[in-house]
Formats: structure tokens, sequence, C-alpha cells
């Protein structure tokens, strides 16, 4: 298999990602969304990864991806948490106090 | 290479320390802790004058981080907003939050935006730019209430969408030019030219860092933000970010692609006359200070994206400075309403007759709009004068135009706050008290704007552009 | 000569001093501000004498050096500037001679000797300035103390309001000041007047460079139709409209042309457009002023009208000339409105109608007044006469006959209103209500009437024929000599006896019936409004602007309309998930983010050069 197909699967990825991230009204699968968009975005590093001179350097950017990535879902599930708290809703449609 | 040219983020990274392990005491009421920070801050600020005055040059881990004039410049001003920051928040009630939280926070965030500075390769900028934002993140949300918990959702959701975006254009430029290296992309670029999906990462790249420095049409953030969260906070995020974003943005843009200039540089011209006319013309019917600033602050960045629409060294020394004398003004206005917003509110007309009520800080004020006006003889107007002027002499005299055009839009809304604190009988007539840290802070910073629109060399030179 | 930037710096001192120090000095405040302006007056009399003598000095220190970039400040000296510095600086001696009484019950006293002071120092450095970077600067300066005085008693709402139109009408001359500024950057390298000035340019930059720059001069000397705010700014007190009026805010426009005059005669057009811009300033302002009852607005009308006289002058090539009448209208016009004033202190009221006989009681005021009033007349051997000479011969001379004939007009227009003005006030029966209240003003403010009535009927002695009009020789450029138009001569004495004839038998002899102009008269209620000019300016100008921010800024909270319309094209699927995400903000937000990547995208991929 070439590296257009993995291209491909990871630009798929992305915009499913992107679609979610766009359309879901629940904050928590907001987030989820994005975590595919990220998927999407590692996937690409690893494969130009494995079909380029540059062996390993893709996979390491893969590595802290994934490192920040949990670290921005625990900052995200806080927030989701507070929203709840204050709101009583995880609806990202139903804040929009702040606007204009 | 040695470690003593990592000492501004060395100190940062103790300061922030400092500030985690003063938080593990929660019990303390502490109004001595704004100023250790901010004396770390400053000195962060000594190490980085050093290495800026001795024009030290260095590469570390293999082309990832670099130190130059650049970094050292756009590090100078960071700090030196931080340590103002924390110095003028000294006595402040930072609602809802420990103090040593909100200290620690900054101080990591301040970390990450001065690596940002310094990145020399797409992973240590991915790394930098996610540790400016996840504290800045947190910050939003310290007040706790419905408002600021929803700015800080906004601001992170949409910073996750822009960050999965950069990681994305990133991995193109990875694949395309084999390399992460900004020097070996250059070279790599040069030798093969442009190509379409090329043109998709930098695009994508350019998206992932113009939703820090709030560039139309990555802005929406901005106003929300500067809105919802604590002053303090909102003083730190119209500085702090931006810094880092824009020295990220040019070093990404002129060095690692920099082959490529004819094709990205007009990019730049239509966001920085979006972002004018956006930020401008929003600004005027605002009715808040806070977010007018806000939008104010988004046209700012469209005039500083002249210096990188128009492809000269000329326009980017003019860009750094214009940064200098934008944030010394912004900085300064949120400061204004830090200080009178517990007496007067936020909203514009609750400035009405402030200069009666407290004519330093309405003068203060005035030098400040007047300044982000572009009003002679203050900084802005030096400041703006350069940054249009390298857009004269690149050919590009209609962006000179717009930027002229809409600076005198903006003065519509500047002028009206301006109006209401001289001009408009105030509704109440006590007195506003402010600490005198926070004072002190707005005084030497209308000073700075004052010496700076005199004196403009004198601080050119110490930046060493 | 070195020295002369002592002439600003003393005036800023003393607003340093009064803004720190004002609170202390209190009732004394003007004894600083006094000084301060009357030893730039000293000093710039030395100089005068020693431009006379044949020196003139340009003196540039670089300011600011970065890369290719080189800004300069000076000084720079030469006749006009000269000139120029006498006449600020004793037009503001006496007008802050004046305040010591006018102001002195005011609470702000030491705020307005500030203000006043910094007002004068921002218009000496202005005339003083040596690159246009650093006279532009001191315009912005002028244009902002314009704004803290008029508004200077803000609890007033109509002040308020007025300083703010003031600051807004005369920014949109400042817009074209600007934009001309980068022309000319861009053309000739650097801002220095002097390069400037000696730059070769071509038609086509000089064209666009000075209109650019008149735009600015428009703003600030209340030129057609950006005179609006002039008028209103009589809602200052009356010694700062007497500045204003004379000295410094509206001479600066004027004094922008005269200071760029190559530029301007380098392009044929926009020597046209100023001479047509200030014909129909001059006669619809001196018809404007036909119909007001406000003595002070019918002074205001009157400057508008008298400074689209000076860009006639300037328009038809007869450079000194204009300044000359900048000059003796300086004089005379601070009499008038220091004389104004006196009447508005002793009487209490603005209009003229609830006046009249009041040269009885002051004496000393109603002299002075007769003086100005008949040197604004253009009556036959006072100032206003030899200056408008000049003007009128120079257009009649260059076969302007147009332009000749709307000078010619508004003279007539001017002495009739001048007549009017006097006949009223100061002649026939007082009002009963007056005659216990009025009272010859202090000796304070009378002072600087006796004093400013002498250069105000005399100094256009010195650009007379009888004494070979040694003014305008001295500050000749490139013109040819005047040559005394025995004709012109003739017609402007003639229609200057009509005018104020005219109005001494209608006003001050009864023979006519007061109904002579019926007040419901159209022609009479256009004066009146003031050809509905503001009127126009809030519907027309004012609306749409509004209307434009209002819609943009409609787009940022509900990006969706615009998102909906401007993606009609892409597919329904797209189409669905734009109507799907109307739904909450932040994907309204996050949408348009991922729009505007994909325009760039489809912009770059079709149009950039790869």
């Amino acid at each position: 298999m070439g590296l257009e197909y993995y291209l491909a699967l990871s630009a798929i990825f992305f915009g499913i990602g992107l679609y979610g991230a766009l359309t879901r009204r629940n904050a928590v699968a907001v987030l989820l969304s994005i975590e595919i968009m990220l998927n999407g975005a590692t996937l690409n590093l690893v494969s130009f990864s494995r079909f380029t001179p540059a062996k390993s350097t893709g996979q390491v950017f893969t590595l802290f991806i994934m490192a920040v990535a949990a670290a921005e879902v625990a900052v995200g599930l806080a927030l989701v948490f507070a929203l709840y708290r204050a709101a009583k809703t995880v609806d990202v449609d139903e804040i929009d106090m702040l606007r204009g | 290479m040695s470690w003593s040219v990592f000492a501004p983020e060395i100190i940062v990274f103790a300061v922030a320390l400092i500030a985690l392990l003063i938080e593990l005491d929660r019990d303390v009421k502490r109004p001595w802790l704004g100023y250790v920070i901010g004396m770390g801050f400053i000195g962060a600020l000594v190490a980085d004058a050093v290495l800026l005055g001795a024009g030290v040059t260095e590469t570390a881990f293999n082309g990832g981080y670099r130190i130059d004039a650049l970094a050292a410049a756009f590090k100078a001003i960071l700090l030196a907003a931080s340590a103002l920051v924390a110095i003028a928040t000294a006595r402040v009630s930072i609602a809802g939050a420990k103090r040593g939280e909100f200290y620690l926070l900054l101080s990591l965030s301040v970390l990450g935006a001065t690596m940002m500075a310094s990145a020399g390769d797409l992973l240590v900028l991915f790394l930098s730019l996610e540790l400016t934002v996840l504290p800045s993140y947190a910050l939003v949300a310290l007040k706790r209430d419905g408002r600021s918990t929803e700015a800080a959702l906004k601001y992170f959701l949409l910073g996750m969408v822009a960050s999965a975006i950069f990681i994305y254009g990133a991995s193109l430029t990875f694949g395309l030019t084999g390399s992460i290296s900004f020097t070996d992309i250059a070279a790599s670029l040069s030798r093969t030219g442009m190509s379409p999906a090329l043109v998709i990462g930098i695009i994508t790249l350019l998206a992932g860092l113009g939703f820090k420095i709030a560039a139309v049409p990555f802005h929406f953030w901005a106003p929300d933000v500067y809105e919802g969260a604590d002053v303090p906070v909102a003083s730190y995020l119209a500085v702090g970010p931006k810094a880092g974003g824009f020295a990220a943005i040019i070093r990404l843009f002129v060095v690692a692609l920099g082959p490529a200039a004819t094709t990205w540089a007009p990019l730049f011209a239509i966001i920085a006359v979006g972002s004018m006319l956006v930020g401008n013309l929003a600004a005027l019917s605002q009715t808040t200070v806070r977010r007018l600033l806000g939008y104010s602050s988004i046209a700012h960045t469209g005039y500083l994206l002249v210096g990188l629409a128009v492809v000269s060294g000329y326009a980017r020394t003019s860009l750094i400075f214009y940064f200098l004398v934008y944030s010394a003004a912004v900085l300064g206005a949120f400061l204004i309403v830090l200080a009178a917003a517990p007496t007067v509110g936020e909203s514009i007309e609750g400035f009405a007759g402030l200069s009666k009520r407290a004519p330093g800080l309405s003068f203060a004020m005035a030098v400040f709009l007047f300044s982000l006006v572009g009003l002679p003889p203050l900084a802005g107007f030096i400041g703006k004068f350069y940054l249009f002027s390298s857009a004269v002499r690149g050919g590009m005299v209609w962006l000179a135009v717009v930027g002229v055009v809409n600076s005198v839009i903006s003065f519509g809304y500047y002028s009206n706050i301006i109006r209401q604190m001289y001009l408009v009988k105030p509704v109440a007539s006590s007195e506003v008290s402010v600490p005198w840290p926070l004072k002190a802070t707005i005084y030497f910073l209308v000073a700075a704007i004052a010496v700076i629109g005199i004196y403009p060399s004198a601080i050119l030179t110490m930046l060493n552009l | 000569m070195t020295y002369a930037w002592l002439i600003p710096a003393l005036p800023a001192a003393s607003f340093i001093i009064l803004l720190f120090l004002g609170k202390r000095f209190g009732k004394w405040s003007h004894f600083v501000s006094v000084g301060a302006i009357l030893s730039a007056f000293a000093i710039s009399s030395f100089i005068l004498y020693q431009v006379i003598g044949g020196r003139g000095s340009e003196v540039l220190i670089p300011w600011l050096s970065i890369g290719e970039l080189d800004l300069n400040v000076g000084i720079l000296i030469d006749r006009l500037t000269a000139v120029m510095l006498m006449v600020v600086t004793s037009v503001a001696s006496l007008v802050q001679i004046y305040s010591v009484g006018y102001m002195k019950e005011d609470r702000r006293y030491h705020w307005y000797f500030a203000c006043l002071s910094l007002f004068t120092a921002a218009m000496l450095m202005l005339v003083l300035s040596a690159n246009y970077v650093q006279m532009y600067a001191s315009w912005e300066l002028v244009g902002l103390c314009s704004y803290l005085l008029i508004g200077f008693w803000f609890e007033k709402k109509a002040a308020a309001d007025a300083a703010k139109k003031a600051f807004v009408t005369t920014r949109i001359g400042d817009v074209g000041f600007l934009l001309g500024l980068v022309v000319l950057y861009y053309a000739v390298g650097n801002l220095d007047v002097g390069s400037v000035l000696a730059a070769r340019l071509a038609p086509a930059v000089a064209t666009a460079a000075s209109l650019l720059l008149f735009l600015g001069a428009m703003g600030k000397s209340a030129q057609f139709p950006l005179h609006v705010w002039l008028p209103d700014a009589m809602e200052g007190p009356t010694p700062v409209s007497a500045l204003i009026h004379a000295a410094t805010m509206v001479a600066a426009g004027v004094y922008l042309v005269a200071r760029s005059y190559p530029i301007f005669a380098a392009s044929g057009v926009a020597m046209d457009v100023v001479a047509g811009i200030g014909a129909v300033t001059a006669l619809m302002a001196a018809t404007i002023a036909l119909v007001q009852r406000d003595i002070k607005r019918i002074l205001a009308y009157s400057t508008i009208s008298q400074l689209g006289l000076m860009m006639i002058g300037l328009g038809v090539g007869a450079y000194s000339a204009a300044v000359f009448h900048l000059t003796t209208h300086a004089f005379f016009k601070a009499l008038l409105f220091l004389g104004a004033g006196s009447v508005i202190h002793s009487a209490h009221t603005q209009d003229i109608f609830e006046m009249g006989g009041l040269a009885k009681k002051m004496k000393g005021t109603a002299f002075t007044f007769a003086v100005g009033g008949l040197a604004l007349a253009g009556f036959p051997g006072l100032s206003g006469f030899w200056s408008k000479e000049g003007i009128l011969t120079a257009a009649f001379v260059k076969g302007a006959y147009p332009v000749f004939a709307a000078a010619l007009l508004t003279s007539l227009l001017t002495a009739f209103y001048v007549g009017r003005l006097y006949f009223v006030v100061f002649t026939g029966s007082m009002r009963k209500n007056m005659q216990a209240k009025v009272h010859e003003s202090p000796l304070a403010m009378v002072a600087p009437l006796a004093v400013l009535a002498f250069p105000a009927g005399l100094v256009g002695l010195i650009g007379s024929p009888l004494f070979g009009n040694a003014f305008q020789g001295f500050l000749r450029l490139g013109e040819s000599g005047e040559h005394v138009n025995l004709m012109v001569m003739g017609l402007s004495i003639a229609v200057a006896l009509a005018g104020l004839g005219f109005a001494w038998i209608k006003y001050s002899t009864g023979l006519l019936p007061s109904g002579l102009i019926k007040t419901s008269n159209p022609f009479f209620l256009l004066l009146k409004n003031k050809y509905y000019l503001d009127e126009i300016y809030t519907r027309g100008l004012v609306a749409p602007v509004v209307g434009g921010s209002r819609a943009l800024f409609s787009f940022d909270s509900g990006v969706v309309d615009g998102a909906v319309n401007g993606t009609a094209w892409l597919t329904s699927k797209a189409g669905d998930l734009v109507r799907r995400a109307q739904r909450g903000q932040i994907q309204d937000y996050g949408l348009v983010m991922v729009l505007g990547i994909i325009v760039l995208i489809f912009w770059m991929l079709t149009f950039a050069r790869l």
C-alpha cells in the first residue's frame, strides 16, 4: 500500500473530527471529535515518517502530541465540569452570554 | 553552547516553581507574592537584556531552539509586560481564586510564550504553543462564575480546533519537505518549490498561529474572552500569547517558508486588511470598555500584520517596534479597567466624568487610547508611522492607505471613551481608590509611552533593532 | 537663531508648570502663562528683525534613524515663519491678558491657562516645523487643545457636543493630510520641508499631494464643506474663540497651504480647486452671516468667509496677498471677538436683537469694535481694505472672473453684515432691562482692545501702495509684483461703502420698512438654516456610517446570515453543515474559521504565484 492511502485515511479522520467538532452539541462529544482530528494529523505524521528518509521524527512528534492531547483533555473535562456546575448544562449551544 | 543562554527561561521556570510551592500552602493571604513573581520576571528580563546586549546567537537541540535578537526582543517585551501585570495585581483581589494559583498559571504561560519566541522547529513550536495556551485556558476560567467559564470553554474548544488544524499543517509540511527544522524546511523549499499540498500546509499552519494572535477570521474568541475573564487575566492575554504568536509567525514564515515569500505575503495582506476592518468596525458600537479593547486588539493585529505583508527586514523591525508600543498601551488600558471597574463598572458610560473623580487615571487612559489611535507625539504615532512607511517603501501604498483610514475609524470609538471621561458629567462623585502598585504600574506605562514617542531612538537601540 | 526653539518651549513649559502646580498658583496662574507668551513674543520680534536683515535658518536634528528610515525634527525659519510667529505670539499674548479679566471667576482658572499655553505652544511648533511629520504632530496637538478649550465648559451639553464636532470634522481633513504625507514620502523619500519643496514632482504627484494636503487645510481652516464645526465652536469661552479664529487653529490650514505653496503651484488643477473651494466658502458663509442673530455666530461665519478669501488668494497665485490677509485678519478678527466678549460679558446675551444702544454705556468697546468692523468691511484705508485689495486684484489680473465676482460679492455682503452687526448692537435705543446692568468692562479687558485696535486698523498700511507694498515684497514667492488696479480698487471701495450704507439705512435710520425681508421667504429660511448642511450631514453621512458599522458588527454576533449567503454555492452537504452550525455560538465561530481557511486555500491555489 502506498502513502496516498494513509494520507487519504488521515484526511478522512480529520474531516470527520472537524465535522463533529462543528456540529455536536454535547461539549464532551466536541472534545472527542477534536481528538479524532488530532488522530488524523498524527496518522499523517506517522505515515510520512514511514515513507520518507527522516525516520523517527514523525513518530517522536506523535508521542508528544499524544501527551499534550492527554493534558488538553484534562483541562477540557475540568472546564466542562465547571460549566455544568455553573450553568447546569453541557450543551455548547446554550452558552451564549458573551456575544456581540 | 552554555546553559547560561537559557537563563531567562530557567528563571521563569523557577518563578513558576516558587508559585507552585507557595500555592501548596493554601491558607495564607499574600500581598507580597505579586512582588516576588514580578521581581522574578524582572530578573528574567535582565538576563534576556544581557543576552540581547551581547548579541548572543545560539542554536540548541539540533536547531530546535534558537537564541537570537528576534527571540530576545520579543522575550523582553513579554517579560516586561508580565512583570508589570504581576506587580500591578499584587494588591488587587483576584476574584474566586487563590493568589498563588493565578501566579502559577501566569508564569507557566509566560514560560511557554518565551519558548515560542525561540522555537526553531515545528515540534518545539507546537509544544511551546500548547504550554502557552493550556495555562491560559485555566486562567480564563479562574473566576469560576458563569461568564468566565463560558469564555474559557469557548477559548478552549476553538483553541483545540486551531491546534488540531495547526498539527495537520505541520504534518503536511513535514511530509512534503522531509523535515521539521525551520532551516531544513527552507533548504528543501528552495530546491523543490511550492506545491498545492504545501499551500494547504502553510495556510493551516497560519490558521493555528493566527488564532493565537486573534487575526480575522480566527479572532472570534478574543472579545468574548477579554470580556469574560478576570481583568488581570485579560490584561495578560492581550499581550502574552500574542507576543509568542508573532515571534513564532515571523520565525516560521520568514525563516522556514522564506523562499515562498511571494506566495504568503499577499495572504498576510488580506488577513491584515480583514482584521483592521472587522476589529475597528465592530468596536464602534461596543458598550463595554473591555469588549471594545478586545475588538481593538483584533484591529491592532491587523496593523501588525502589515509588517509581514511587506517582505523586508525593515518591515519586520517595524512590526516588533509596533508590538512593543501596542503592548504598553493596551496593557495600560486594561490596567485602567482593573483600577476603575470596582468603582465605576466596565461600561463606557460608567466612565462618565472620570476626569473629576480620578484625574490621574483619566489622563493615563487618554494617553493610552491616544497612543492606540496613533496620535503624535505618543509612541503609537511613531509605531504606526514606522509600520506604514514600511508599506510605502515596499510599494504597497494601498496597504498604508487602508491602515491610515482604519486608524481614523478607530478614532471614533477611542474618542468616545475620552469624551465620556472629560466632557460628560459624572454620575457619582465618590473617589476612585487604587492600590499603589497598580497606580505605579500605570504611571510607569504612561511615562514609557511618552518617552518612546518623544525619543524613540532610545528604545530602538535598546531592543537592538 | 538656535534660540528659536524657546518660542514654543516657553508656553509648553508654562503648560507643564500649570499642569502640575496649577492648583498652587490658583488665581496667579496667569503670571506663568502670560509671562511665557510675552517672552515668546519678544523672541519672535527679534527673529523678525533678523529675518528682515536677510537671515534665515534651517536646523535639522536627526530624531529617529533606523534602517533606511531617517526622520528629522528641526526648526525652519524663513520669512513666512517670521510673519506667522509675530501674528501668533502677539494675538495670543493679548488674548491671554484679556482672559485674566474674562475668566476671573472660573473654577478651573489654572487649567484654562494651561490649555491656552499648550494651544499656543502647539501652534508655534507647527509654524516652526522643519519636517512635515513634526508639523503633523503639532497639527494634531492643536486639534486636541481646541477640543479641550471648546469643550472647556463641558457641563453645557452644547459645549461638549461642539468640541466633539470640531474634533471629528477636522479629523476628516487630517486623513487627507496624512495621506498627502504618504504620497510625498513615496515621491520624495523623506519629509523634510526643505527637500520636499525643492523636489521636482511629476504633475500627477503634485496634484494628488496638494489636493490631499488641501483636504487637511479645509478641515482646520473650515472650508466648505468641512466648515460646520467652526460656528458651533462658539460654545467655548470667547477669548478662546478669538484665539481659534485669529491666530491658531484656522490659521493652521492657510499656513499649511502657504508653506506647501510650491507643491500647489506645480499643479494647475490644485490651484483651481483651492480657488474654487475658497470662492464657494467665502460666498456661502457671507450669505449665512447675513441672517444670524447670535453675535459670535455672525463673527464665526465671517471668519469662514474671510478664510475662503485667503484660499482664493492662494488659488489665484497671490501668495503674499493671502498671507497678508491672514495677518490683517488675525488682528481685526481678534479685536472683534474680544469686543464681542466684552459686550457679552456686560449684556449677558448673545442675541444682537436683544441689545441696542450699547455705545452710550460702553464707549471704549464700541469704538474699538467699530475700528475692527470697518477693517473687516474693507473700509478704505484700514487694514482689511489693503489686504482684500491684493486678493481681488490678483484674481482680476489672472482673469479668474467667476472667482473675482464671488470675492467682490462677498465683500459687499461682508460690509452689509458688519454694518448690521454694529448698528443693531451699538446704536438705536437701549432695552429697558439692559439699562441697569450694562457697564463698561474692566480695564484688563478694555486695554487689550485698545492695544489691538492699532494693529487691527493700521497693520494693513505696511502692505499698502503707500509704503510700496513692503509686506508683499518681503514675502514674495515667484509672483509678479503687485500693481494697483484702479478699477478693482474703485469697485472694492464702492461695494464696501454700499454695503455699510445700506446697513445704515436699514438698521439705524429706520427708513426702510422692517418687513422688507419676510422671515418666511424661502431664501431667508435657506440662509437661516445654513443651507441645511448640518441636516444633510446627519442624514447623509453619519447615518450610513453608523448603519454600516452596525451591519458589520452584527456579522460578528450573527455570523450565520453572512455565512449562509457567502456559501450558497457550496454543495447541499456543506449547506446542511452551515444550517446545523447555526445553533451554537462556539460552533459558528469555528465554522467561520474553517470557511476562512477554505476560502484562503482556494484563493491561493487560484491566484497566487506558486
